[in-house]
């Protein structure tokens, strides 16, 4: 810690303290810890004059930055006095100290008065972070720390009530700081360094300097020093020192020139106004530029010069380091975020630049073998409308305006999960989408974007780009297929009719199968050839039943045909899934007849009939809805002895809904004797012998009951 | 006759009809036979391999709740009766005609009941009493003699309570079916097929009328 001792003579007719240097408003500048003696003498006239005092500021406070207030009496003499203090405040920057002459009675002798400014240095004032290796003929940062309530005074802005401190910003405290080689040196460097010792202007935090060592700075370890002003005005002193942070110089390393730009043909949009490119590969010590001339430059020209000069033939650099994916971008400016817009290409031309290394001090400007071409396409094109398309549609030419020379057109579409690319269009083309990039049967939809990217030569292209215009994409959808059933006209059908349900559909291809299923029916009410899915074709399909004679009156039924809720392309039928039904007139019935005493016959429907319960009369167990079976009559053949045997010609056995035929048999199972019907005036049945039954082995004997239903 | 007695159900279906040629028709009543081996009103089942003994005239009727319902008919030697032995257990019931079963005591006295003219010597069958039956025999579907091939769908609605007829029935283990039946919960198909070794399989169509029915009270 430093001791700061000088005379404060008590001749000044008031407080204003002095300055050590004109640009600063402080007596004293010192770091927290220092010692500062102030030995005040008072060398008046007056012979009144008795003592010399202090007065404890602000408000009395004699705690804060004050002196001791025992102050040492020199010679015996109390108008020669010493106040001292090494407690300045770390965190309370700016002291006062006032002193006056006293009489024997007390204060108040004119032109006895003096007073000083104190600025104390906080502890955490100094390098905030110095580069440690720095490559020759490369630059790096020592940077400052500096607290923010330390600011304002160093910066002639802080304001204080119980002081007339300057707040307009008119006086900056100033810092020294110098390179040296040694760590006990306080003598700057000669060489090798752009500069070895400078000032800092009322600084900020985060203020820093560039450390530029050259190829004459030798390859060591050097020290970087930061200073305060004294109150003589001296500083780069050791007592003035605050604080010391140290770097390497490496020597020079070669320049990378091995570099890989990650793209070489770049496209940009019609209404670009920036366009992104990186590198990978280089080296940590070479600086990357980008020019639109290919021309040599001399080893110590600045290349950087040419951005700071906004020269045209500057386009971009490189100011960051490889990322950790190895990318190193190029930038127009260092706060553009990663874009290069300068000299851009027109609409449909094409630009060509070259790439320069120099070291980190942008000398020694190499020219490269890499180059990039970067072109601009006409994006704004107008694209077809969204549209329905039919079934039949195999091919699909999309026809587009605001097409130029010098760009190439595509169009691209999410099909299937796979990005795909659809169709190829150059100027004066049309898009041609063949069928397997159409959207499917069923309703499906396909949304194509259009994209450009310009020629850059011959069949060399730029980056493919989205359209910019009015239009970018259109859609496709399959026209929706429809599906309705209808049965026949009038809605019934009679036993032994066909039953013909008519499927009728639109946009639905050829081929399509529709799933069906038939309701209300017993599956030996009808036969069909039907088998369910329907094929469809030419929008149509149909499903026809022969519904037979069930032989049984059993009433109408209601047939109902229902289309799946699919087709087999995935489409809809409808919701519901359409259905038709269609009335299935019982003509079964034996009709009414009755006897010949009988009336009218018939009868049973309606409110009247007989209704039998049973003798508890919990259940019904014959009335309208009943079909009895009675008993008529039983007869054999044994086909041993008969080949044939009429049976039954008492009863009229002509119809199979009236008479039925329980058979048993004892001979070959092969061989049963086969029944048939006799007419109506002839009554009965025959039962003949089959005519494999051609012996013992095969004969038996048929039993017949007849019944009547 | 010029008289006689015929009702008719809402369909127009003949329920019953004294007129019928001869006047000779009895109603069927279902019944079966219960431990002792009386014959009683109703339904039954009866267990695999078990023999059910009827007259020729009776008609049998049986069912399954699922699978195959299989099983061999035979007769005796004057044809006078006939023996059904199941494969499986088989629900069954024998419809029997009016005139060959006595009241049911249990019916009460009363009720209605129609007889056939006078044979020859004077006797009158009952061709139709409320007192011999509490329940009937009610037909669901019809299919006549050679309708029927191996495999055929009969039936697409439940088979809860639905019978078969059987007329001849016959099974062996290898040897095939005939006139046998597939039962499923909503559908019955026709069993019917012989092999013939070498020959490969023959379907043997239904020889007579095959009823579908239920019993109803």
């Amino acid at each position: 810690m430093a001791t700061w001792s000088f005379i404060e003579y008590l001749d000044n007719s008031g407080y204003t303290p002095w300055t050590h240097s004109s640009w600063s408003q402080y007596s004293v500048v010192l770091k927290q810890g220092d010692t500062l003696n102030v030995n005040t003498i008072y060398n008046g006239t007056n012979t009144s004059a008795y003592e010399a005092q202090y007065v404890y500021a602000p408000s009395g406070s004699t705690t804060v930055n004050d002196p001791d207030p025992t102050a040492t009496t020199n010679n015996n003499d109390l108008l020669d006095k010493t106040w001292s203090t090494s407690s300045f405040s770390n965190t309370n920057h700016h002291s006062r100290w006032f002193f006056f002459t006293a009489t024997s009675a007390g204060p108040g002798i004119a032109n006895g008065y003096a007073g000083i400014r104190i600025l104390t240095i906080p502890s955490t004032f100094g390098w905030g972070g110095v580069e440690s290796s720095i490559e020759q003929n490369s630059a790096g940062n020592a940077q400052l720390t500096i607290p923010s309530s330390f600011e304002s005074y160093i910066q002639g802005t802080a304001a204080e009530t119980a002081d007339s401190l300057s707040t307009n910003g008119s006086y900056d405290e100033r810092f020294h700081w110098r390179i040296t080689n040694s760590a006990s040196s306080h003598t700057a460097v000669s060489s090798g360094f752009a500069a070895s010792s400078g000032d800092f202007v009322g600084p900020s935090s985060g203020d820093f300097i560039s450390i530029q060592p050259n190829t004459s700075a030798v390859a060591q370890v050097y020290y970087i020093k930061l200073y305060h002003y004294d109150y003589n005005g001296n500083t780069g002193t050791a007592n003035t020192l605050i604080d010391v942070g140290s770097f390497s110089v490496t020597a020079l390393a070669p320049l990378d020139t091995t570099i890989t730009l990650d793209d070489t043909s770049i496209g940009i949009a019609g209404n670009a106004t920036s366009y992104q490119l990186q590198m990978s590969g280089g080296g940590s010590n070479t600086l990357y530029y980008i020019l639109n001339t290919n021309q040599s430059y001399a080893s110590t020209f600045v290349l950087d010069t040419l951005r700071t000069n906004n020269d045209s033939r500057y386009i971009g650099r490189t100011f960051v380091q490889n990322d950790a994916n190895g990318k190193r971008p190029f930038e127009t400016d260092s706060t553009s975020s990663n874009i290069i817009d300068h000299d851009l290409p027109a609409l449909n031309t094409v630009k060509t630049n070259y790439i320069y290394a120099t070291d980190g001090l942008s000398k020694q400007a190499t020219l490269l073998t890499n180059t990039y071409a970067v072109a601009r396409a006409d994006t704004d094109i107008t694209l077809p409308s969204s549209q329905t398309i039919g079934t039949n549609v195999t091919s699909f030419t999309a026809s587009f305006t605001g097409d130029s020379v010098g760009t190439q057109y595509r169009l691209i579409a999410y099909i299937g999960g796979i990005f795909t690319w659809v169709s190829t269009a150059n100027y004066g083309d049309d898009f041609t989408i063949a069928s397997g990039n159409l959207p499917a049967n069923g309703g499906d939809s396909i949304t194509y974007v259009g994209q450009a990217r310009p020629v850059i030569s011959g069949t060399a292209y730029g980056d493919w780009m989205n359209l910019t215009g009015t239009t970018t994409q259109f859609v496709l959808t399959r026209a929706t297929p429809t599906y309705s059933v209808a049965g026949p006209t009038g809605g019934t059908v009679n036993e032994g009719q066909n039953l013909t349900f008519d499927i009728t559909t639109s946009n639905v291809v050829n081929g399509t199968t529709v799933g069906w299923t038939l309701s209300g029916l017993q599956s030996g009410d009808y036969t069909t050839s039907a088998s369910s899915p329907a094929t469809i074709q030419n929008n149509a399909a149909s499903v026809t039943f022969a519904i037979v004679n069930d032989n049984v009156t059993d009433g109408n039924k209601t047939a109902t045909l229902t289309l799946a809720s699919t087709d087999s392309t995935g489409a809809s039928t409808g919701s519901p899934a359409p259905s038709a039904s269609v009335t299935v007139v019982d003509t079964s019935n034996p009709g009414g007849g009755g006897g010949t005493g009988g009336g009218t016959g018939g009868g049973g429907a309606g409110t009247y009939g007989l209704l039998i319960r049973n003798s508890g009369d919990t259940q019904t167990i014959i009335d309208g809805s009943s079909r009895i079976t009675n008993f008529l009559a039983s007869d054999s053949i044994d086909t041993n002895s008969q080949s044939s045997k009429t049976m039954f010609t008492n009863f009229d056995c002509s119809e199979k809904t009236v008479t039925g035929f329980i058979v048993t048999w004892d001979g070959a199972l092969y061989s049963t004797p086969t029944i048939t019907r006799r007419s109506s005036s002839l009554g009965g049945i025959t039962v003949t012998k089959a005519s494999n039954d051609t012996g013992s082995a095969t004969a038996g004997v048929a039993t017949v009951e007849l019944v009547r239903y | 006759m010029s008289y006689g007695l015929q009702f008719y159900g809402t369909n127009n279906q003949l329920i019953f009809d004294t007129d019928f040629n001869s006047g000779q028709t009895v109603t069927l009543n279902p019944y079966y036979f219960d431990s002792q081996g009386v014959l009683t009103p109703g339904t039954n089942t009866i267990s695999a391999s078990s023999t059910l003994t009827m007259n020729m005239e009776d008609l049998l009727f049986v069912r399954v709740n699922s699978g195959t319902l299989r099983g061999n008919m035979t007769y005796n030697t004057g044809y006078t009766q006939k023996y059904f032995v199941p494969a499986q257990d088989t629900g069954y019931f024998i419809a029997r005609k009016s005139s060959s079963v006595v009241n049911i005591t249990s019916l009460g006295s009363y009720g209605l009941e129609i007889y056939a003219p006078p044979d020859s010597q004077g006797n009158q069958a009952v061709t139709f009493s409320t007192r011999r039956a509490d329940s009937s025999v009610n037909v669901d579907y019809i299919f006549d003699s050679l309708e029927l091939t191996h495999n055929q769908s009969m039936w697409s609605s439940s088979t809860t309570g639905i019978y078969v007829t059987v007329g001849h029935m016959y099974y062996q283990f290898g040897g095939g079916t005939m006139g046998c039946y597939n039962f499923g919960s909503s559908s019955i198909t026709y069993d019917s097929q012989l092999n013939l070794g070498i020959f490969g399989q023959a379907s043997i169509p239904n020889s007579g009328s095959v009823l579908i029915v239920s019993v109803r009270g």
